[in-house]
């Protein structure tokens, strides 16, 4: 089972370890400390589709960018199933709407995600990528327009 | 990536590992039987008169199920989805000690075999052939 990510341009780390690193703090504040629950929930999940793989029927919806943890928590990580055996995990925020549309703090990653899924899939369909085994081969540079500042 | 992943996840309680585990396998075991029944998320969602929205909200593996929950879904599903380690050991105990006869006699031939000059693990190979 492998985990992707990808690093914009500008940033040190990937958006992963991005996501990872803005939530996993230590504080005494109530309201972090929910966050950080959150996401040790997404992490125990991830952790559970290394060791299974990720299956078709966990990652059904309207479109091919999933949030995990699904329900019960205001902390999103986006990400896409690539295959049974590859997930691309983008980054995420706290969900504070019904509406997707109305978190800016989740919205922006899913937009990102959702456009390089787009991408991905174009060169897949078109060769420039190719499936090696697990691995993901080809040219993997990305512009994704104006989706992030 | 993978360090900091693994460094993060080390510091998750157990409780928290734990129940997402079960829940991952509780929605394994349903979506076993939904594949062997040949049955969709959606149909699935109609038999408990939910959203088909809710029922794969489920499957990502981060539900907290209840065992109220895990009651309707087995009466639609028309077969257990967990089991009791006391209902396991009824439905598959005679199997266990079959198993285990099996093993008696197996450790016999070895030593049979083994008096012989013959060595187990060349034989045991030949019997798994």
């Amino acid at each position: 089972m492998l985990l992707y990510s990808f690093h914009l341009a500008d940033q040190q780390f990937c958006e992963f370890d991005r996501f990872i690193n803005r939530f996993d703090i230590n504080t005494e504040n109530a309201v972090a400390l929910k966050q950080k629950d959150d996401l040790y929930i997404i992490l125990a999940a991830i952790d559970e589709i290394v060791k299974r793989g990720a299956r078709a029927g966990r990652f059904r919806g309207e479109n091919n960018v999933h949030a995990l943890p699904a329900e019960n928590c205001d902390l999103r990580l986006y990400c896409i199933r690539l295959h049974d055996g590859a997930v691309l995990l983008g980054n995420g925020g706290i969900k504070t709407s019904q509406k997707l549309q109305d978190s800016p703090d989740c919205f922006l990653h899913y937009q990102l995600l959702s456009e390089l899924e787009k991408q991905i899939t174009v060169r897949i369909q078109s060769r420039e990528l190719r499936w090696e085994g697990a691995l993901l081969k080809g040219d993997l540079y990305f512009e994704l327009g104006d989706c992030v500042d | 990536m993978e360090n900091l992943f693994r460094k993060s996840l080390e510091q998750a309680p157990e409780e928290t590992r734990t129940w997402v585990s079960k829940s991952f396998d509780i929605t394994d075991q349903i979506l076993d039987i939904l594949e062997r029944k040949g049955l969709s998320q959606k149909e699935l969602a109609e038999l408990l008169g939910k959203n088909e929205s809710e029922i794969s909200k489920w499957m990502k593996g981060t539900h907290n199920f209840t065992e109220e929950t895990i009651a309707k879904i087995e009466l639609a599903l028309g077969e257990p989805v967990t089991i009791t380690i006391k209902q396991a050991e009824e439905k598959y105990g005679g199997l266990r000690k079959k198993m285990e006869e099996q093993e008696k006699k197996l450790h016999h031939l070895e030593a049979i075999l083994k008096q012989k000059g013959i060595e187990p693990g060349e034989f045991g190979y030949a019997l798994a052939g």
